[in-house]
């Protein structure tokens, strides 16, 4: 069922989406605090939570005066974290919600192939 | 820098404040919530020592403060405070004579933004006008502590939300601790960084506003399910509708499951259900 997250890492999964899809590059410089509790209409303390975040988890880093850039390697680091949750979570849950409606082991391979000629 | 030892007040029968305790020192916005009589009004005159109080110790910069003793560096604004029937313009000049640390410059600027015709008598104001004026007076005075005693009360939503925006603006540039009480929750949920919330004259809740965030959220689904899902968690309040029932959770995060539903909690939300009657959550 739904599970609504807290704010803070609604902004958190936002940002690393954003970085991701290289909407931001590495080196530059993302949306400041103010501009987030604007923007998402969200109290400035739930917007720095988020960037605390990001910092602690190395994804951005400080650049003194300027504000805060995206790190070297974070984009490598998103996307082999999403890589492992794919296999470890995504895939499983995925089969376990086919078996529930009775398709099978091949008959669900055939969906996929055929999903991803389409 | 604003201490509260084991305060208690009360007006004969009527207990305001009951064994209160609050330590303050970081500067920020704070938002003071409580039902009407919790005694929201009386810990702001305690603490500007416009009233005694009965038992315990008020201080401010580690100053015991008393009625004698008012703290300079505290300003006041009580809900439908008056002031002089005079000029705006003129109200300002006063204020600034008072007061040396005044800052004109950023009365009339914010007295632009909000509309007031400078020109006009006190009294000829509406009552939300007055009020600004005599919260913007408090922004303008310097002083290091501000209480606003329901200082939104009569805006409409737009001169509720400018205020908001000014007082955020206002801090930044000079960080000062802003009390502010107000039963419109709303834009303060998005502006302040701490809560204070009390109940029956004792201290309920101090935290940080992301506190909220993190760990206010509810529960929903069939009402075992719920109950299985939260048990052991600091529950809140709860509402039923048929077999189901919404748990409001102040504790950390459960992952949701098949059969429950989270969702995050208002400010609203978080508040009635903290300090709304046993009987009234059915």
């Amino acid at each position: 069922m739904r599970d609504e997250k807290p704010m803070f890492i609604q902004i958190v999964e936002m940002i690393r989406d954003d970085i991701l899809a290289e909407i931001y590059q590495e080196g530059d410089l993302i949306i400041s605090t103010p501009q987030i509790s604007k923007l998402l209409s969200v109290n400035p303390a739930t917007a720095q939570r988020a960037i605390s975040v990001l910092s602690d988890q190395g994804i951005i880093e400080k650049k003194r005066g300027i504000g805060m850039a995206v790190a070297c390697g974070a984009r490598a680091a998103i996307l082999a974290e999403q890589q492992a949750n794919f296999h470890e979570k995504v895939v499983p849950e995925f089969i376990a919600r086919a078996r529930k409606i009775g398709i099978g082991g091949d008959e669900l391979l055939k969906i996929v192939k055929e999903s991803c000629d389409d | 820098m604003i201490d509260f030892k084991n305060v208690t007040k009360d007006y004969g029968k009527n207990i305001a404040l009951d064994d209160f305790s609050i330590s303050i020192a970081e500067t920020g916005i704070y938002c003071l919530l409580g039902r009407n009589g919790a005694g929201k009004t009386t810990l702001m005159k305690a603490l500007a020592g416009h009233i005694p109080v009965t038992d315990g110790e008020v201080s401010v910069a580690e100053r015991a403060v008393t009625s004698l003793a008012m703290p300079q560096n505290v300003h006041f604004v009580e809900s439908g405070a008056a002031q002089f029937n005079i000029r705006l313009i003129e109200l300002f000049r006063y204020a600034a004579e008072i007061n040396p640390d005044f800052d004109m410059a950023f009365a009339k600027e914010m007295a632009r933004r909000f509309r007031l015709d400078n020109s006009k008598k006190y009294r000829r104001l509406s009552f939300g006008m007055k009020t600004m004026v005599n919260t913007l007076i408090a922004l303008a005075s310097g002083k290091q502590i501000l209480l606003l005693d329901e200082p939104v009360l009569g805006f409409d939503p737009i001169m509720r939300k400018t205020f908001y925006e000014l007082l955020s603006e206002s801090c930044a540039e000079k960080p000062k601790i802003v009390i502010v009480s107000t039963h419109i929750i709303d834009e303060i949920e998005k502006t302040a960084e701490k809560l204070i919330i009390i109940d029956r004259g004792r201290l309920i809740l101090f935290g940080d506003m992301n506190e909220i965030d993190e760990k206010a959220y509810s529960v929903t689904g069939p009402t075992e399910q719920v109950m299985a899902a939260t048990e052991g968690l600091r529950a809140i309040g709860e509402t039923r509708a048929g077999g189901f029932l919404s748990r409001f959770i102040f504790d950390e995060r459960i992952q949701a499951s098949e059969n429950v539903n989270i969702a995050n909690l208002g400010l609203t939300e978080f508040f009635v259900g903290l300090v709304g009657d046993e009987g009234e959550v059915v």
